[in-house]
């Protein structure tokens, strides 16, 4: 995979775009999630789970 | 290296940095899915505690289980890499679709962007104020009309939007089809001509 290099000004206009929303996410259905499985994690091992960016939240 | 950039909001005032894209394999994804669901898991015992607030739209997916494109040959997944960690993820389909819209590509193609997300920490719906990077959707979708080119459907894409993204979608240049009765969300086309003006028109500031 070669993708040419992003050059600034492109960067520069693309990311005006992102100001204009909440989030960047696509995605097919929220009925496909549905379907899935829950994750073996239980909720509860959040607390003990070391927090990966933690030190920004001060 | 596929060299793209990101804004590093870290640090006052923000800065750009270069970052890199990356092809991830199953082996990658999987480890990629299980960093950022502590990071989620983290992020939702913030925002329950500290604001109440409900977690992003995305909060439920599950990377690690989404491609199944990718075992069947057709999906390729892409990573935005800063720093060491993947700061966004897309899973595109390399098998080329016919577009819906008759004037988005005058090849009837397009590629499909099947899932696409900032990591956790990069997330104003989790992270508020305290969001890493941004920039992550525009690397990923400078990727995926790239791809489009090369395999000849003239950077047109495919996809369907999050209603938080959808203005995203918009304000670069993808056309707004309505709501796909079968996945219940807005499907966007991005048309050949807007794929050549979102690149075509930053080369010209260039020169």
């Amino acid at each position: 995979m070669k993708i040419p290099d992003m050059n600034l000004k492109t960067f520069r206009r693309m990311v005006k775009a992102e100001g204009e929303s909440e989030s960047v996410s696509s995605g097919r259905s929220a009925k496909k999630r549905l379907d899935a499985a829950p994750r073996k994690a239980s909720k509860g091992a959040a607390v003990t789970t070391a927090a990966p960016h933690r030190a920004k939240v001060s | 290296m596929n060299r793209v950039y990101l804004k590093d909001f870290r640090k006052l005032p923000w800065r750009i940095v270069e970052a890199e894209l990356v092809e991830l394999d199953r082996v990658g994804l999987d480890k990629t899915d299980a960093y950022w669901e502590r990071s989620r898991e983290y992020w939702r015992e913030i925002l329950a505690g500290t604001y109440g607030q409900e977690p992003p739209e995305s909060d439920d997916w599950e990377w690690s289980r989404k491609p199944s494109t990718l075992e069947e040959g057709e999906g390729q997944v892409l990573a935005v890499r800063c720093e060491g960690d993947v700061q966004g993820l897309m899973l595109l389909n390399r098998r080329s679709q016919s577009c819906r819209s008759t004037s988005a590509s005058s090849t009837g193609c397009c590629l499909y962007v099947e899932y696409l997300e900032a990591a956790p920490w990069n997330q104003k719906g989790y992270a508020g104020v305290h969001v890493r990077y941004g920039g992550i959707g525009s690397a990923l979708i400078y990727a995926a009309v790239q791809l489009s080119k090369m395999v000849g459907c003239w950077g047109a894409l495919g996809l369907h939007a999050l209603p938080g993204a959808e203005g995203f979608y918009r304000y670069l240049g993808f056309e707004d089809l309505g709501v796909d009765a079968v996945e219940g969300m807005h499907y966007f086309e991005l048309g050949e001509k807007a794929a050549i003006m979102l690149l075509a028109e930053a080369d010209d500031e260039d020169s």
